[in-house]
């Protein structure tokens, strides 16, 4: 079973084509920092007395559709709606009818917990492109101990199940973790069984976004173990000849370990090598604009200066952005899929090499070698 | 043998689907049950994008091949055959939909 998600050529075209000429051409609006749920790694989640503890304001539903409108006029296309959990947001749908008037391509990140038989239908007279589901585990023991939500399994599969039945486009995202590892045979058996493409990572960046105390710190495994829950989760999603070239191609420096989300793909030759501040932008709760939703730099505020304005500094800074030098002259580093947001998130700068990367890096290749020596018998038990 | 536009049809661009220029690229983007039915987006040429801006009202496949050979000053035969490929392709994918005159 090959469940690889694959981004389809024309929307690579629009972004490079986009990325050239400075187009804003996807955005992603995070509307609230509150969430149903209160998962371990969260990077964003807050509850509502830390929201007010920090001094922001949530933005209304009139001013993310203007913002819209500003952008769209830009040339912005695909919008990723995402929070905290964007179906808690009071003004959700009055938001989400006016933006597909735009003629957007929406995606909604969500947990999936709060959709039900009448969210499905209200969906389904104007649907997204895609929902893209986080499946935190196989059972509600699971969700109890990472996500502090003994019903979430039963709430987000039925869900998924309705989404699907209703033919509403379904990805799921998995984040990989200590409290969750044991589950992913079974997550991915579920999407194997649904015919869902799931999208999976180990990495869990430091939520320097809800805390900018936290550099190099998370919830998370140690770099080794991330390395090994990687190459088992590659293993299994692609499959023994697929992940035999894989190996193959790491040794030969053609091949990277597997990576994060769509607008994270890679531009080469570039300082920052993804889309973020070039084609795609983030828009935080409390009304920032960021190249990427897990750097709190460059920032610039478009409800206060403009849209234009503000994309246009955020282009401008992120152009500046220059990898550690210790990245750029490592023999490794066409291999790591190294980021702009993993070096500040882990070093709190761009000066120093993000250590915790180096050493998931250094040890995927034999993660991956070791992987493939198990075969079918591997456990993906943590170690 | 060829297919060929029905004489007695009206033809008009889909509602449910809105063309957006990006970077000089026309896409289409479907909403409603369009969104439904084709899970992407459609890329225009320019050619296209005339014929689109042109059915925004109904019109007969005659006015349609007439039209398009005044704009590009085509022959009578070589805008019917153009006209012809166009709808044939944007029927088959709900981009051009058509209802019987009168």
């Amino acid at each position: 079973m090959e469940n690889r998600y694959v981004v389809p050529k024309m929307v690579d075209y629009l972004h490079r084509k986009a990325g050239r000429a400075g187009i804003p051409l996807a955005g992603t609006f995070e509307l609230s920092p509150l969430c149903n749920m209160d998962c371990r790694m969260c990077y964003v989640k807050m509850t509502p007395k830390e929201m007010e503890a920090s001094g922001g304001r949530q933005r209304s539903v009139d001013e993310w559709i203007e913002l819209a409108k500003t952008a769209q006029k830009q040339g912005m296309l695909f919008l990723l709606l995402t929070g905290g959990e964007p179906f808690l947001w009071k003004d959700f749908r009055v938001l989400y009818t006016e933006l597909k008037k735009l003629g957007l391509v929406i995606t909604i990140n969500t947990n999936g917990t709060m959709i039900d038989e009448e969210t499905v239908e209200w969906l389904k007279a104007d649907p997204p492109q895609r929902l893209n589901i986080t499946l935190y585990g196989s059972s509600d023991a699971t969700y109890e101990r990472l996500c502090r939500n003994p019903k979430g399994y039963t709430q987000t599969t039925h869900a998924i199940e309705l989404l699907l039945k209703a033919g509403i486009g379904v990805k799921l995202n998995c984040s990989i973790t200590p409290y969750n590892c044991e589950d992913i045979p079974d997550i991915l058996k579920y999407a194997g069984e649904h015919g869902l493409i799931v999208q999976a990572n180990s990495y869990m960046f430091p939520p320097l976004r809800r805390d900018e105390s936290k550099i190099g710190m998370n919830d998370r495994f140690t770099p080794e173990e991330a390395a090994r829950q990687l190459a088992d989760v590659t293993y299994r999603q692609y499959g023994r000849e697929w992940f035999g070239h894989h190996i193959e191609a790491l040794k030969a420096g053609r091949g990277a370990m597997p990576h994060g989300e769509e607008d994270c793909q890679p531009e080469q030759g570039e300082p920052m090598r993804c889309r973020a501040g070039k084609s795609a932008f983030w828009v935080t709760w409390d009304g920032r604009l960021l190249a990427c939703g897990m750097m709190n730099h460059p920032v610039a505020y478009p409800f206060e200066e403009g849209f234009e304005n503000a994309w246009n500094k955020i282009r401008e800074e992120t152009a500046q952005i220059r990898l550690p030098a210790a990245c750029t002259s490592c023999d490794k580093k066409e291999q790591c899929s190294i980021c702009a947001a993993m070096v500040v998130t882990e070093t709190g700068g761009f000066t120093q090499k993000p250590i915790y990367r180096c050493q998931m890096q250094n040890v995927y290749l034999s993660a991956c070698e070791a992987r493939m020596n198990a075969g079918e018998n591997g456990s993906n038990d943590k170690r | 043998m060829k297919e060929k536009y029905e004489e007695s049809m009206l033809y008009y661009a889909n509602p449910q689907y809105l063309l957006r220029e990006i970077a000089g690229d026309f896409i289409l983007v479907p909403v409603g049950q369009a969104a439904v039915d084709f899970n992407g987006l459609a890329a225009m040429n320019q050619t296209s994008v005339w014929l689109w801006h042109y059915l925004q009202s109904e019109k007969t496949a005659e006015d349609i091949i007439r039209a398009f050979a005044d704009e590009y000053d085509l022959s009578p035969e070589q805008s019917e055959e153009d006209v012809n490929d166009f709808l044939k392709l944007a029927l088959e994918h709900g981009l051009i939909l058509k209802h019987v005159k009168g």
